[in-house]
């Protein structure tokens, strides 16, 4: 299955090891970039195909090794920035499909769980295990805040209610990170 | 009146800070206990944390350690010990959080068990199979 990108198909594989995804990265003859490298011992390995809608078939890969724990990665398209998000364990990185290369790096200080939008504000929440990172479409962090294990998250207008596993409620303005008296 | 309050606390000032210790150690090892419902995979809220609690709960299980009074009582004594332990930090991250680095024993085989502390507080886990 496809998934439309502005003028690209991506399609997303998973591997069960490095040397197939190594593999299927060799085929990309518009180049490849690897994401996670660093880790010391992935256990989980995955393929984003970017394919031009051109005349020919051409193919840009970007290879994803990252440490289970349970979770998978997650992508999230920014169509007005040319960028793919990709989040996994304690990192985003927004890559460039146009250039073909790494836009920018969030490092985090917990797992990543998952992305929430903010459109209309062009803003980013980053939702990790313990903490919460507020980007822009351009990578550009504007604020961060995390005390405990997040076990929901409640949008309300311009606000952000976070509940947590042992501690109280927080409520957080969602342009500023300034705590919101509930 | 106040001499007299001042002199009681001089005169047992060790007797005071003795309960003021344990009442912290009290604090400290309910909040930990409170964290062993979500090691032991019985955490609610968002999926994803759901899915690490189950998951964490499944590599234990691995390595025989199932969620039973006794299990949880060696697990919370083993936190303990994890807390005090001041040789085996990992990491100090940027935010103040420190992550101790540890090998948890069970009767099927060990699992590489991260521990991440605000101050005393017990925040979260990381489990890896022995291997890692």
């Amino acid at each position: 299955m496809y998934l439309t990108f502005n003028n690209y198909m991506i399609e997303f594989k998973e591997y069960s090891n490095q040397q197939e995804m190594n593999q299927c990265l060799k085929q990309c003859d518009l180049g490849s970039i690897i994401l996670g490298k660093e880790l010391p011992s992935p256990d989980q390995f995955y393929v984003a195909m970017i394919c031009p809608k051109t005349s020919e078939l051409h193919y840009f890969g970007i290879g994803i090794c990252a440490e289970s724990y349970g979770l998978k990665p997650h992508s999230l398209l920014l169509p007005q920035s040319n960028i793919l998000l990709f989040g996994f364990n304690n990192q985003v990185v927004g890559i460039n499909i146009n250039q073909r290369e790494i836009a920018f790096k969030i490092n985090l200080n917990s797992l990543f769980y998952y992305f929430l939008p903010i459109r209309e504000r062009q803003i980013i929440l980053i939702v990790q295990e313990l903490d919460i990172v507020a980007i822009n479409e351009e990578g550009l962090e504007l604020w961060r805040y995390g005390k405990d294990v997040i076990t929901e998250t409640i949008l309300n207008g311009d606000n952000i209610q976070l509940n947590f596993m042992d501690e109280s409620p927080t409520c957080l303005n969602i342009l500023s990170g300034e705590l919101v008296k509930v | 009146m106040i001499l007299v309050i001042k002199n009681f606390l001089l005169t047992n000032l060790d007797f005071i800070t003795c309960l003021i210790v344990l009442n912290r150690q009290n604090n400290r090892q309910t909040k930990i206990a409170q964290k062993l419902n979500y090691l032991f995979g019985q955490a609610s809220g968002n999926p994803q944390t759901i899915i690490r609690s189950k998951e964490m709960l499944r590599l234990l299980e691995s390595v025989g350690i199932f969620d039973t009074p006794e299990n949880r009582n060696y697990i919370l004594n083993y936190l303990k010990n994890i807390f005090y332990d001041q040789t085996n930090i990992m990491e100090i991250q940027t935010d103040g959080r420190v992550i101790k680095d540890s090998l948890l024993i069970g009767k099927q085989g060990a699992l590489r068990m991260q521990t991440v502390w605000s101050d005393d507080k017990l925040i979260t886990f990381f489990l890896k199979k022995g291997d890692h």
